[in-house]
């Protein structure tokens, strides 16, 4: 590249790399991705287009910032592609370890950007493009010769195409009449059936309901991208198959088959002068040719052998590269939106409590439509902030392979609930503390293929990593089949690093929590694969730095689970507000179950507020807690008892006053009230008050743990008074 | 008695909801000849022509014939780009509506 251009457009680099920077690394994950995709179905068209697309816009991106050396690099690896594309040449497992590393290079050459760095790695480059060209079966082309734009054959003549409708069409304000009429504009619309036996009687219509389905052949030059594009606005909810002009006879096959129990399909096909009335119900291979030709003589095209099969299912199926269109928003602006709304809802809440304070109806009436629309907007915004946990799953899948291949492990990675959603700065800061996780269960979990046989399990292992909500908080599993964690060992261990005293054995899940003790892990025991100078301690920290907790179940020789346990989001909850004396707490909404009024409990209230009541014939551990906390005040003559569901259990908690439900703004605890336990942070109220927000999970272990603790000594003391 | 259905000027998805509730109590006395008259239409959508194949469904449902008299060009249009013209000019009972 000349100097001078860099000169000249400095200004404009300097300020526009990096977001091409960002949006190029997107399209670099998004590569490794479809090529770990590709390795599962090596004869994806689809994949392998959008792995070309995503290629193609990196160089091309590139080219414009001068990048020489990604173009010229990123050349190669295109040129190879498209010789896969043209099925020349297959997918291996070889060749796609080289695409890999290929991948990383180029995402090393983006990173440097316009740097010209003095370690450049141009031996390594030039070793990478001698295999490519070796893979590829042809001679290196020259450095950033030409864009090489590879146009698929584009076929023109008459397409058949069907389209059936989603039934939400219109309430999306969507009208199919309006999509077919632009596809007029593409070209020649010949004939158009629609299948009204999908449209029920009027007393059974739903008049907002959309059940067209309708089918025609386009006569035009435009490529299937363009007749997709028509589409585009109803991609999500429309069933769009697309016959192309030259397709194989299969293509239509397909088309007649997947619509084979709609009774009037072959009314439509005879309709647009596709098929005789008999065929098109059947749907054997001699026949549905014949369809085909039928339907290629319509057209006035003969029936070619040519591949070009452009049968698009487009309902919920967006190829990878295509989702990834976002707006970019700097996080920083979103941050301070959120806080500003954080604000809001504590000074609407002021508010509104003066406003009842008036008792005038039409004000109070005009501050609940604010608090509403205050609601809907925090729900809008919160929702910006949330990011299915997918991606960071996703990105494991290469991390497993490499480091499965360098062990001499096979490995196979199940991911499940990828779509679950949580805070993005959650996800961003949860990536590490699993990364070390995963890399952890491949080295010391997993074992080799031998040993595994030898154990009598399958030769491949397998690492799972789930995702779910579970009220109000995401819980991410990380199991694999492995041999479990030794106790003895770790306890052996815990003994030589002086973290439990000899004397003492402690409970089996006691002991398994050892392993995210400071010191346990060091650096002489961990391999360089799962280590890089961070112990499980560090995993734990950067778990409960994120109002999580983290819990670890092993059986011996059968695997073990890793269970991290998050908050939604760092900022607002849904509260719902309660009273103890004049003490208010918070739990979260969706952790409380129901209400009940207080009743003669079934057992003797303990010193720590500890009973168990009856509700619907099963047995509800309640906790006071006044006496849980030591509130001082009287007990009121009414109390209530908030049911709460943590996981699995559930339990009752013993309050004065409902106050019901209340937008929380979650403030941290302050370093001197952190020790306080069942607390996760505070809020502050409209009136000012400061109201205390309960970690529902770790008040259940409080509750629990005293239940251990303190039994013998009330027993003890019982057996006294007896004696007495 | 003969009475004709007019159809409103707007067949549209906004204003499908009443019109279906209108032409539900048009089915209840039903003559023996609906006579649907499509003059008055200058405005319809996918939703409006559903409707209007919705009605024809329910008065061959009824074993009525179903005729459709002086479509205006707009409503003609309409039924053209969706391949329903044919099933709306006038045309006798057919056993079709299953």
């Amino acid at each position: 590249m000349s100097r001078s251009t860099e000169e000249m457009d400095s200004s404009f680099i300097a300020e526009a790399l990096p977001a091409f920077i960002s949006e190029a690394q997107e399209q670099i994950e998004g590569i490794e991705l479809l090529l770990l995709q590709l390795e599962d179905n090596p004869s994806d068209r689809n994949v392998l287009d959008a792995l070309f697309r995503c290629a193609h816009t990196v160089k091309g991106s590139a080219g414009i910032f001068g990048l020489d050396r990604v173009v010229a690099f990123t050349h190669h690896v295109e040129s190879l592609l498209d010789r896969m594309r043209e099925g020349e040449v297959m997918l291996t497992p070889q060749l796609s370890t080289l695409l890999l590393q290929c991948n990383d290079q180029i995402r090393l050459l983006v990173e440097a950007g316009t740097e010209h760095s003095t370690a450049d790695t141009q031996p390594l480059r030039d070793a990478l493009i001698a295999q490519l060209s070796a893979a590829s079966g042809a001679p290196a082309s020259g450095p950033g010769v030409s864009a090489a734009v590879t146009t698929p054959e584009n076929a023109t003549g008459c397409w058949l195409v069907s389209a059936k409708f989603g039934v939400d069409t219109f309430r999306n304000g969507m009208d199919p009449s309006t999509i077919v009429a632009y596809l007029g504009g593409l070209g020649a619309v010949n004939a158009v059936a629609c299948d009204i036996g999908e449209i029920p009687s009027l007393d059974a219509l739903d008049a907002e309901s959309c059940h067209w389905h309708v089918l025609l052949t386009l006569d035009t030059e435009a490529a299937l991208e363009k007749i997709e594009a028509a589409f585009s606005f109803v991609s999500d909810d429309c069933e769009l198959d697309l016959v192309a002009p030259n397709a194989r006879p299969e293509a239509l096959q397909v088309l007649v088959a997947k619509y084979a129990g709609n009774a009037g399909f072959s009314g439509m096909l005879q309709t647009v002068g596709m098929a005789p009335a008999n065929v098109a119900q059947s749907t054997t291979i001699g026949e549905c040719a014949v369809v085909a030709n039928v339907a290629a003589e319509a057209c006035g095209t003969a029936a070619s052998p040519l591949p070009v099969t452009a049968r698009v299912q487009r309902q919920g199926e967006v190829s990878a590269s295509d989702d990834q269109r976002f707006i970019r928003v700097q996080a920083d602006r979103l941050d301070a939106v959120i806080n500003l709304l954080g604000e809001l809802v504590i000074a609407g809440a002021g508010a509104s409590l003066l406003a009842r304070q008036t008792r005038q109806g039409t004000l109070i009436e005009a501050n609940q439509q604010i608090t509403r629309l205050v609601e809907e907007v925090r729900n809008g915004t919160l929702q910006l902030r949330m990011v299915p946990i997918g991606e960071t799953f996703s990105r494991f899948r290469r991390v497993v392979r490499d480091t499965a291949a360098e062990l001499g492990k096979d490995v196979a990675l199940e991911i499940v609930g990828g779509e679950t959603e949580l805070d993005k700065s959650v996800v961003e800061r949860i990536a590490d503390p699993l990364m070390h996780l995963v890399r952890n269960g491949l080295d010391h979990g997993l074992e080799t293929p031998e040993v595994r046989l030898a154990a009598g399990k399958s030769e491949q292992g397998k690492l799972t990593l789930s995702a779910c909500h579970e009220g109000g908080s995401i819980v991410i599993r990380i199991l694999d089949d492995g041999r479990g964690i030794s106790r003895e060992r770790v306890l052996a261990r815990a003994w030589d690093r002086g973290l439990v005293d000899r004397a003492v054995t402690p409970s089996d899940s006691d002991i398994l929590k050892l392993i995210f003790e400071p010191g346990f892990s060091t650096a002489e025991q961990v391999t360089n694969l799962s280590g890089r100078g961070v112990g499980m301690d560090v995993v734990r920290r950067n778990i409960e730095a994120l109002r999580g907790t983290v819990n670890v179940s092993s059986e011996e020789g059968h695997g073990s689970t890793i269970e991290i346990r998050l908050p939604l989001t760092l900022a607002i909850i849904d509260g719902f507000l309660v009273s103890v004396g004049n003490s208010k707490f918070i739990f979260p909404l969706d952790a409380v179950v129901e209400v009940i009024e207080t009743r003669p409990t079934t057992s003797q209230t303990d010193a720590k507020g500890r009973s168990v009541l009856e509700l619907r014939g099963q047995v509800l551990p309640v906790v006071s807690l006044r006496s849980l906390y030591a509130l001082e005040s009287d007990e009121p003559e009414r109390a209530s008892v908030v049911v709460i569901q943590t996981g699995t259990n559930r339990y009752g908690v013993v309050v004065d006053q409902l106050l019901g439900q209340h937008q929380t703004v979650i403030k941290p605890l302050g370093r001197m009230f952190r020790s306080l336990r069942g607390m996760s942070g505070s809020s502050i109220l409209g009136n000012g008050e400061v109201a205390l927000i309960f970690d529902v999970h770790s008040l259940s272990q409080l509750a629990a743990e005293q239940t251990l603790t303190s039994l013998n000594p009330s027993r003890d003391a019982s057996a006294l008074d007896r004696t007495h | 008695m003969s009475h004709s259905l007019a159809l409103p000027r707007e067949l549209t998805i906004y204003t499908a909801s009443e019109t279906r509730a209108d032409w539900l109590t048009w089915l209840t006395t039903l003559p023996l000849d609906a006579i649907v008259d499509g003059s008055a239409v200058d405005q319809v959508d996918g939703a409006g022509l559903q409707l209007l194949v919705a009605l024809r469904r329910a008065v061959l449902q009824r074993g009525h014939s179903w005729c459709l008299q002086s479509a205006s060009a707009t409503l003609n249009q309409a039924c053209e780009v969706l391949g329903v013209a044919a099933l709306l000019s006038a045309s006798p009972a057919k056993g079709d509506a299953a």
